[in-house]
């Protein structure tokens, strides 16, 4: 059954060829024959299989939402009621929500069953899960590699078909990294298309969320669940909502592709940059056109990055001082002491840099210099992109310089490795849809190809990627071993 | 720059964080790594650019000023360290003056 798609499931589930039940008891086998990857911070058995049976009885009837009996799984970082919402932080270890995330709650009236919540980064902090308070995340193509991050939980978990698909979040490409290091589809829809009410805040201007799955066809199921205005987010869009899966199979013969020349600079991998060279092959035999585009402010993506998401996390994560939840500091003596020894205890030495950074560019003397400087250089950037787009439908590059790199590698040059962002970033400062997909493999390891589109492209995206996926097998490989 | 241990403490004290020596020196020479990377944005001329701060240029969205919830008192106290008749238990603030 795991090694059927999501789309298959879903018609298999509702032509009753087996039971959500069955479905779901063969997924939990799963996550407990490869614990080892460490993929999952919490397991909801019991709750998962008694949402199964709720599913069967309605699946009896004609009528069900696409995703009914469908088992998932959700980044730990979206609230749930039911279970644990760490955020792979030892400050957030015992909580629990008083309420759900909007798409927490979508899934579920969609009839999707909730098996457990995926390892992270904390507080999406990281492109390796190497920064989890529960542990590293193994990559299942190679389990001495990380399978990147921050949602690198969430990539592990599809690509050794524990799960057929799972929720994500994407800062500065947590999404689409991960998915190029696992040989998955991700997507980052455009700011504002899905709710992020009961996500945790990293970085609020730049947060998403989004999904994993093994393919383009896979994630328009999805989004059309995720998407949509939420009352509560205040950063949620109203605007009508595409059928995203009729909008698949549609030809792509006048699509003029966008590469931008800073994606193919001397650091990239030899590999990456042929095999990004023969999709562009197989899409001008379809009729593509390419542009050459010269993004000179691509290498500023990076540092405004960093400044935009550091400033905003510290504002965000001033709301764990010990006192209203999470960690508490024992036997402190004073207000002052409680607060910052709950938050010293409470945070991986990845979060305390970024606060610490966030801290420092947010401080007086230093705030228009940097902070300032850098939502300046962000109009500029996404009046770049919004330029280059307006002459192409679509940039497309890699999705990262190299494919996975051992575990432990990172952790030895932490600061190095904030420019694996380097591809993914601009998107998240543009607020754009991106996503990524598979397109070979280096030395045993997957390759990611990304695409960026206008504001809410998402369909005409997830077209063109489906397009690719129909013409090569590359997101139908799976790891040996699994 | 977080040139001297002085100005590290400086902020870790405003984010309320603290560190022994060894670490202390550690966060400080990556925070001080990272804003030497951060210094490239000054080459970027931003003359007469206004700052981005909503990727869609949107405001807050604004609702009409109704109560839609009712007390919720029992579930925060629920996930609250410490909490005794709807308030959180803190150290001590205001000394006794003696």
């Amino acid at each position: 059954m795991h090694t059927l798609s999501l789309t298959a499931l879903t018609k298999a589930l509702q032509q009753r060829e087996f039971s959500s039940t069955e479905l779901t008891q063969h997924y939990l086998n799963r996550i407990e024959k490869y614990q080892e990857l460490n993929a999952f911070i919490s397991i909801d058995a019991k709750g998962a299989l008694s949402a199964a049976a709720l599913a069967d009885k309605a699946l009896k009837n004609a009528e069900t939402p696409t995703l009914m009996g469908i088992p998932m799984a959700h980044k730990d970082i979206f609230c749930t009621e039911a279970m644990p919402t760490t955020c792979a932080s030892k400050m957030l270890e015992h909580f629990y929500s008083p309420y759900s995330a909007t798409i927490v709650k979508r899934f579920q009236n969609a009839g999707a069953i909730l098996v457990g919540k995926t390892n992270m980064d904390e507080f999406a902090m990281g492109s390796t899960n190497e920064n989890s308070y529960f542990g590293p995340v193994k990559n299942p193509w190679n389990i001495e590699c990380v399978p990147g991050g921050s949602s690198g939980g969430s990539a592990a978990a599809v690509a050794a078909s524990l799960v057929p698909f799972t929720t994500g979040s994407d800062t500065g490409g947590s999404i689409r990294q991960p998915a190029a290091f696992c040989g998955l589809s991700g997507l980052k829809p455009t700011y504002g298309l899905v709710s992020r009410f009961g996500m945790v805040a990293y970085a609020s201007s730049l947060d998403h969320a989004g999904a994993f799955a093994h393919s383009a066809e896979d994630l328009a199921l999805i989004l059309q669940t995720m998407a949509g205005f939420d009352e509560h987010d205040s950063t949620s869009i109203q605007r009508p909502l595409p059928n995203y899966s009729a909008a698949l199979k549609k030809p792509i013969k006048n699509l003029r592709i966008g590469l931008p020349a800073g994606f193919f600079h001397e650091e990239v991998d030899g590999d990456i940059k042929e095999a990004l060279h023969a999709a562009v092959t197989l899409f001008e035999a379809a009729g593509a056109t390419v542009v050459p585009l010269d993004l000179t402010l691509q290498p500023m993506w990076v540092p405004c990055y960093y400044v935009i998401a550091s400033a905003e996390a510290s504002s965000n994560l001033s709301r764990y001082d010990g006192v209203r939840f999470g960690h508490r500091a024992r036997h402190a003596k004073t207000l002052q002491e409680l607060i910052t020894r709950s938050r010293t205890e409470g945070f991986g030495m990845e979060v305390k840099r970024r606060v610490l950074l966030g801290t420092h560019v947010l401080s007086s003397g230093y705030f228009d210099d940097y902070y300032v400087k850098a939502q300046k250089v962000r109009r500029l950037i996404q009046e770049e992109l919004q330029q280059a787009l307006s002459t192409v439908d679509i940039i497309l590059g890699p999705t990262t310089p190299s494919t996975a790199y051992k575990l432990g590698e990172a952790l030895r040059y932490p600061t190095q490795r904030y420019l694996a962002d380097s591809f993914t970033v601009g998107a998240n400062l543009a607020g754009l849809p991106a996503l990524s997909i598979p397109m070979g493999f280096s030395k045993g390891l997957p390759i990611g190809m990304q695409m960026i589109g206008p504001h809410f492209s998402e369909a005409s995206l997830l077209n063109i990627a489906d397009y690719y996926q129909q013409v090569t097998d590359w997101h139908h490989a799976r790891p040996n071993e699994l | 720059m977080l040139t001297s241990a002085q100005e590290f403490k400086k902020i870790a004290t405003l984010a309320h964080l603290e560190a022994d020596s060894k670490s202390a020196h550690q966060l400080a020479s990556d925070v001080s790594s990272i804003m030497g990377f951060i210094e490239q944005l000054r080459t970027v001329d931003t003359t007469a650019v206004t700052p981005l701060i909503h990727p869609l240029e949107l405001h807050q969205r604004l609702r009409v000023d109704e109560v839609h919830e009712t007390s919720c008192v029992e579930q925060l106290a629920a996930i609250a360290p410490l909490f005794a008749e709807d308030l959180y238990l803190v150290p001590k603030i205001i000394e006794s003056g003696k």
